[in-house]
């Protein structure tokens, strides 16, 4: 693992990232060792977000400066590597009534840097929309984000048409938002509410690794 | 119940001398007769008055219905909100995005619901900083609000006719003195930092802080005084002297410490010294979770500010690092007044009457949504008339 890439990339210093990515493929350096690194640096830097040493502005900071490398490194990468090594599908919306969709963008970043598969089906989803790519996909996960509290009873609804589509017990359910918490976990008949997105990406990943 | 048997008694006029007094005493960090209650009440008034969201939003009169029905049931110590109707073309000035609006693009019983997306753009940095706040909002109208065409010219003539209607609503005000009802804030507006952050998008913002750093904060710098000038506005139109000041994007939620160090803190300490000039206290209302920000609020003039805090705050770390300086007004969340019960709304009042209220400096405060339970309100107006007595 390249050290100084790593350094530069937790220390989210955009332009010396980029410069070492670009003179590395000049060089002929292999594009797949190239992403894993950066990989690892996007790892190191949730950790930082949990230990309260980084903050959401430096989350998407990363996500960017992630989505850039990405754009230089895909052209090199071949086969597989395309796609990278991945851990879990989740499908994940914003519900019905709500068309908030900034906290769900991050998550989905977010996620899509530690290895999930994601399909995103926008804001305000209706029930039906989400039932249906539920059982199009079968993923593990089903994230629904809310942040008002209208959009309470739309996650209730949703979790009730997924028990009447017989799919309720092939998916863990996850809320995020700022409307939601346990108690609307509870009321609404999902596995559990996260504050933030790497609570929410720390507890996919508990879900689908062990 | 004792109190609220005791209040019936009193003429309106005499009871809201007694609340003005209540919430003075408090604000000014010293021991009231008992802890006063207030709740942000748009959310929940209208359901509560059958009526949709839409027509509290757009007929004065049953506006007007809807908030007498609720403060003669709650008997609280003030209003959270100044009454006034909701315009589409106007909302930009507090909050710069697209929206959407209940029985046009959503429900009538909907909310409205900003749309968040990159309104203004890099480019438009160079004439932010140098032009301030109000211009930048005139150039990006078009923008804003595409669906009205000529929308700029609408803007800048209907102005100064707003601000008279501003000052016209007057009356309304004078019918929440008729029911004994004073005002929490005066005038308001929401912050340099936060409004920026709007007209970029978050995410936006957030590469800003990286790739345009100075600029950013030339720019925050530049909207300041324009910002105080509106809030002060609003303050003198209500004779309310407490001015609040809308800090959404500020907290350890969004931006991290250095951030909020370099920009936000510096941008807070020139509000609050702006407007403390005019003899009007901020209410610094703060969204998201302000926990390790806290410290640096210590940097603030000791009683010229007031901390309006959600739950995502540690209310009572605020008050062991600000309490002896400024008071603290909190932090019911929404899902407890919908899911909970009276004895656990109880519960949770009485904790922080004992933590938060101890010595004086605390106003309770909730913000129930459109589906809190009625008993769950009363449970806290009642838990502050009965237990937060002062002995």
């Amino acid at each position: 693992m390249d050290k100084e890439l790593f350094d530069s990339f937790v220390d989210l210093r955009e332009d010396d990232v980029l410069k070492i990515v670009k003179e590395k493929i000049e060089s002929g350096e292999d594009a797949f060792s190239i992403a894993e690194t950066c990989k690892n640096a996007l790892i190191k830097i949730g950790d930082l977000f949990s230990k309260k040493e980084y903050y959401l502005s430096e989350l998407v900071m990363s996500g960017e400066i992630f989505r850039e490398i990405m754009e230089i490194l895909e052209p090199k990468l071949v086969g597989d590597e395309k796609e990278g090594n991945k851990i879990g599908k989740i499908v994940i919306g914003t519900v019905k009534g709500d068309i908030h969709d900034l906290g769900k963008n991050i998550v989905i970043g977010t996620l899509k840097g530690n290895g999930f598969e994601v399909y995103d089906l926008g804001v305000d989803v209706p029930p039906e929309k989400f039932v249906e790519k539920v059982k199009e996909v079968e993923p593990d996960i089903l994230g629904m984000s809310c942040v008002i509290s209208i959009g309470w009873d739309s996650l209730k609804e949703t979790v009730e048409a997924l028990k009447r589509a017989d799919l309720r017990n092939k998916v863990k359910i996850i809320l995020g938002g700022g409307g939601v918490d346990e108690e609307v976990a509870k009321f609404a008949g999902a596995d559990a509410a996260v504050k933030d997105a790497i609570e929410g990406v720390e507890q996919c990943k508990r879900w689908v690794l062990l | 119940m004792q109190e609220v048997g005791f209040i019936m008694n009193l003429e309106p006029e005499e009871l809201y001398k007694q609340r003005k007094e209540r919430i003075e005493t408090t604000i000014n960090l010293k021991v009231p007769d008992r802890v006063p209650v207030i709740f942000s009440e748009n959310e929940f008034a209208w359901g509560f008055a059958n009526i949709t969201q839409l027509e509290f939003m757009t007929d004065n009169e049953k506006m007007m219905m809807a908030y007498e029905k609720l403060f003669k049931t709650f008997q609280q110590d003030a209003a959270y909100f100044q009454p006034s109707l909701f315009d589409a073309l106007f909302n930009v000035i507090p909050e710069p995005c697209m929206i959407k609006i209940p029985g046009k693009d959503l429900p009538e019983d909907s909310p409205f619901q900003l749309v968040e997306s990159e309104i203004m753009t890099e480019d438009d940095y160079k004439f932010a900083s140098r032009k301030g706040y109000f211009r930048t909002l005139v150039k990006l109208l078009p923008k804003l609000r595409p669906e009205i065409p000529d929308v700029q010219n609408i803007f800048t003539e209907q102005i100064t006719r707003t601000v008279e209607d501003m000052r016209g609503s007057s009356s309304n005000q004078k019918r929440f003195r008729e029911w004994g009802i004073p005002f929490w804030g005066g005038g308001g507006m929401e912050s340099p930092f936060s409004l920026l952050c709007l007209m970029r998008s978050y995410e936006k913002f957030c590469l800003d802080m990286y790739r345009r750093r100075d600029i950013v904060k030339q720019t925050v710098e530049k909207f300041i005084p324009e910002i105080v000038r509106m809030a002060i506005g609003g303050v003198k139109a209500s004779g309310v002297p407490r001015a609040q000041i809308g800090l959404h994007r500020e907290s350890s939620s969004t931006f991290s410490l250095k951030i909020f160090e370099e920009i936000a803190l510096p941008m807070i300490k020139k509000i609050v010294e702006l407007i403390s000039k005019e003899n009007v206290m901020t209410i610094l209302h703060c969204d998201g979770d302000w926990t390790p920000n806290l410290e640096y609020l210590t940097e603030l003039p000791k009683g010229k500010c007031i901390l309006d805090l959600d739950d995502s705050t540690d209310i009572f770390k605020a008050k062991e690092i600000l309490g002896d300086r400024m008071c603290i007004a909190g932090n019911l969340h929404e899902p407890l007044f919908a899911f909970s019960t009276p004895q656990k709304v109880e519960e949770y009042c009485k904790k922080l009457i004992d933590i938060v209220g101890e010595g004086g400096g605390f106003v309770l405060k909730g913000e129930p949504p459109r589906e809190a339970k009625l008993e769950n309100i009363m449970a806290m107006v009642n838990t502050a008339k009965n237990y937060g007595v002062y002995k």
